[in-house]
């Protein structure tokens, strides 16, 4: 499925590339092809004891985004991240490859491997640090957020006075990966949220899976409490408020997991920019984890993240994040609190 | 670390000051489609329809967003009037409405005639122009913003 996948997409970026008479710039989009790329490069630097690198330079994943509209009701989605070996065992990575169905005005059918709408953040973000308002996603990320899902998604906006919005994803659940459907149905996502001004969205999200094999899941913890082979039911609750207007912009992130039998475990990230200049926005951020001790899927611990930083537009295609931020591992004594002066440059175009 | 950060803030803190939008002044506009379906102009949402909220007309089609491009007259003042910043970071925000699946690619026109010409050929297509070119577009939907 994975190599299929891989062909597929890359069969799409050739008939896209092929499909450009010019030369593509942000400003001429072809008739029924958009291709864009998204790079980002991070810096650090920190005085941080034996876990991070006091100082390093690391490229960031480089990705390709291709849209192309097939019919007037149907559409073709791919994002493909590359990154070198180095860096990452899978150098071609598909993050999204989607058909899409126009039902009408207000609903649409989205068949393939796509991002979940769990949250704001997931649903909007993708793989663009283009686009992040602070460096990194949200901590919930590293554990909770299920990212990916392949499987079938019926979407509705726009409806009624205050634009309320809905999803309902059936997918093959964490434990397929990139193995669409290889233990039937498994996850369940239902997204629903209003729009009530221009500048408001509020989101709340239910998402259901079972973990089959759960000792050989990736994000299990080491010396997991049970037997080898027990699948495990999950669910995770996430609630996003984003609002935006001309002065500021400002996103929570919250999100709570539990597993069969454990007791709650959540997240929090709050992020405030203020858009003193044009292109200037100087912001803060906190960002919170606990994982509770008794939990058997993830590995328990307390993790914080805050900081202040400044974002700015160089230019039409780039973008520079600097913040100074302190990163507290308390889960983990061998992971000591640090303070780093970190920078992102990225391009998008 | 203090001294790479200090001169970092001063470095962004210039290059940000390269572009104020303060001294810009608003103009009239109007909102043009070149739809077949019957509607009238005063229920369409323009307002979501140019901020990417709406991306399928009544009938389903996709809407065709003619955008202003960096070189065209309304750049700056579209996007100051409709989204209350800057050209940039207009097309920043419908890149990103594009990226996250939400939004159909907006066509960039590098000026207001283009735009015309644009909207005028193709079926489905939208786009926001200075009121002054109203009185010569009657084979389209034409409403004031």
């Amino acid at each position: 499925m994975r190599l299929f996948l891989s062909k597929l997409t890359l069969l799409v970026i050739v008939m896209s590339l092929a499909g450009l008479p010019n030369a593509y710039s942000i400003e001429l989009p072809t008739d029924n092809w958009n291709l864009n790329i998204f790079s980002y490069v991070n810096g650090h630097l920190a005085h941080s004891g034996n876990y991070e690198p006091d100082d390093y330079l690391e490229l960031g994943e480089s990705s390709i985004f291709v849209f192309g509209r097939l019919s007037n009701r149907l559409s073709i989605l791919t994002e493909v991240s590359l990154l070198p070996k180095k860096y990452r065992e899978d150098t071609v990575k598909v993050e999204r490859l989607t058909l899409r169905w126009d039902l009408n005005e207000k609903h649409r059918l989205t068949l393939g491997k796509m991002h979940t709408p769990v949250n704001y953040w997931n649903d909007s973000f993708h793989h663009g640090r283009y686009f992040f308002p602070t460096i990194d996603r949200p901590l919930a990320f590293q554990k909770f957020v299920p990212v990916h899902e392949i499987g079938l998604r019926f979407s509705g906006s726009r409806l009624g006075k205050y634009n309320f919005f809905y999803d309902v994803v059936i997918g093959s659940g964490q434990s397929a990966g990139d193995h669409a459907f290889s233990h039937g149905l498994k996850s369940t996502t239902l997204a629903i949220g209003i729009r009530p001004t221009e500048n408001l969205e509020i989101r709340s999200s239910l998402y259901q899976d079972e973990i089959i094999n759960r000792q050989n899941d990736p994000k299990h913890r080491l010396g997991g409490q049970t037997n080898g082979s027990e699948d495990l039911d999950w669910q995770l609750w996430s609630g996003s408020v984003y609002f935006e207007n001309e002065k500021i912009q400002f996103l929570t992130e919250l999100s709570a997991s539990k597993s069969k039998g454990g007791n709650l475990s959540y997240t929090s990230y709050i992020f405030a920019g203020w858009k003193w200049l044009p292109r200037l926005m100087p912001f803060v951020f906190v960002d919170f984890e606990r994982v509770d001790p008794k939990e058997t899927h993830f590995s328990p611990g307390i993790q914080r993240r805050y900081g202040a930083g400044i974002k700015t537009a160089i230019s039409n295609r780039t973008d520079l994040k600097v913040d100074l931020s302190t990163h507290d591992l308390s889960g983990d004594e061998s992971k000591p609190s640090y303070t780093a002066l970190r920078f992102q440059f990225s391009v998008g175009f | 670390m203090l001294k790479y950060g200090i001169w970092l803030m001063v470095w962004l803190s210039g290059a940000a000051l390269a572009d104020n939008l303060a001294g810009e002044q608003v103009t009239n506009l109007i909102f043009i489609a070149n739809h077949n379906s019957a509607i009238e102009p005063d229920l369409l949402d323009v307002q979501a329809i140019i901020r990417g909220d709406q991306s399928n007309w009544s009938n389903g089609n996709p809407i065709v967003l003619v955008l202003p491009g960096r070189k065209a007259e309304t750049y700056e003042r579209l996007s100051l009037q409709m989204f209350g910043e800057s050209g940039m970071m207009m097309q920043r925000r419908w890149l990103k409405l594009v990226f996250s699946g939400r939004g159909n690619p907006p066509r960039y026109a590098d000026s207001e005639q283009e735009i015309i010409d644009l909207v005028l050929n193709t079926p489905d297509s939208a786009a926001v122009i200075r009121a002054q070119y109203a009185g010569k577009l009657a084979t389209l939907i034409v409403r004031e913003i």
